[in-house]
């Protein structure tokens, strides 16, 4: 089951408000290679798994990620703490504020809401975990690219955090990957 | 001192971290960390411990980190009651301490500022 404790896993302090880099943050919320899209994958992955190595790292990751998914939201919802819709407008974002506010929004940053076509479970150990593997590095090059966008510095921080867990998180799927290939072949 | 972690090997296998939780338990219990420090020495650790988890889960034999492991979950241990205590409550378990409110609405929920 889940238990919630009442604190971010990293300190989350963005000073500047900017609508704009909201909406770019936001595709790591609702977007295909998103910490939602992550999360979802390896919590339905884990059912099928056939040993308790792959339950346990399949739960635990898919846990992490639902922490950064409250870090991404948190940040998305510094960025727009107490803008109006003027300003909104004035950032170019008055298509999210007609529908939305300044709340936060399970959509990426063009709009498109989630979807669980972003991912798979298939009770095949080589097929998810090579899924996952993939899903690391999508995840890890969207950070790239939100790096290059951003020049916010406590938003950037944030990032890189998230980007290097990413990195861990692939080195892990890795080993998984190699322990039930390993066993395949015996 | 006896073994803090129930490990024999423990100061032999990681001696700096036997000096450090020691060293940890003595500042909190002299009540040197404010909340905030508090705060971020538990993100800290906890973030170790949740990376040594995710190690082991795939090298569940590993002697080393087993040990680092459980030294490291005791000093999160140590660190979230000692800011409970003086703050807030983190965990469900830890809610219910004042007799006429409700603390577990206290504190920072996010995306509050930490």
């Amino acid at each position: 089951m889940f238990i919630f404790e009442k604190r971010t896993q990293i300190p989350v302090n963005i000073k500047n408000r900017n609508p704009k880099l909201a909406g770019i943050i936001l595709e790591q919320y609702g977007g295909p290679d998103g910490e939602m899209s992550a999360s979802l994958r390896y919590l339905s992955q884990r059912f099928s798994m056939k040993d308790e190595k792959g339950c346990a790292l399949l739960t635990d990751i898919g846990t992490e990620e639902l922490a950064h998914l409250e870090i991404v939201g948190s940040v998305v919802s510094q960025l727009t703490d107490g803008s109006g819709a003027k300003e909104f407008d004035r950032y170019g974002k008055a298509d999210y504020y007609v529908n939305h506010a300044n709340a936060v929004y399970a959509a990426n940053a063009a709009g498109v809401p989630f979807n669980a076509a972003y991912f798979q479970s298939k009770a095949d150990p080589i097929a998810d975990l090579v899924e996952d593997l993939a899903a690391e590095q999508k995840a890890r090059a969207t950070y790239d690219n939100i790096l290059r966008l951003s020049d916010d510095p406590d938003v950037n921080a944030v990032m890189k955090f998230l980007r290097a867990r990413e990195v861990v998180h692939f080195q892990r799927f890795g080993e998984l990957l190699n322990h039930y290939q390993e066993q395949i072949c015996r | 001192m006896a073994n803090n972690c129930g490990c024999k090997t423990m100061r032999s296998a990681y001696p700096s971290a036997a000096r450090t939780y020691e060293r940890e338990k003595a500042a909190i219990q002299s009540e040197a960390y404010c909340g905030c420090v508090l705060m971020q020495k538990l993100m800290t650790a906890d973030f170790y411990l949740q990376d040594l988890k995710l190690y082991l889960d795939t090298h569940p034999c590993d002697e080393k980190a087993l040990c680092l492991y459980r030294k490291t979950a005791k000093l999160v241990r140590e660190y979230r009651e000692a800011f409970e205590n003086e703050n807030f409550p983190l965990v469900e378990t830890s809610a219910g301490q004042c007799e006429h409110t409700w603390d577990w609405l206290e504190g920072s929920w996010p995306p509050a500022r930490l």
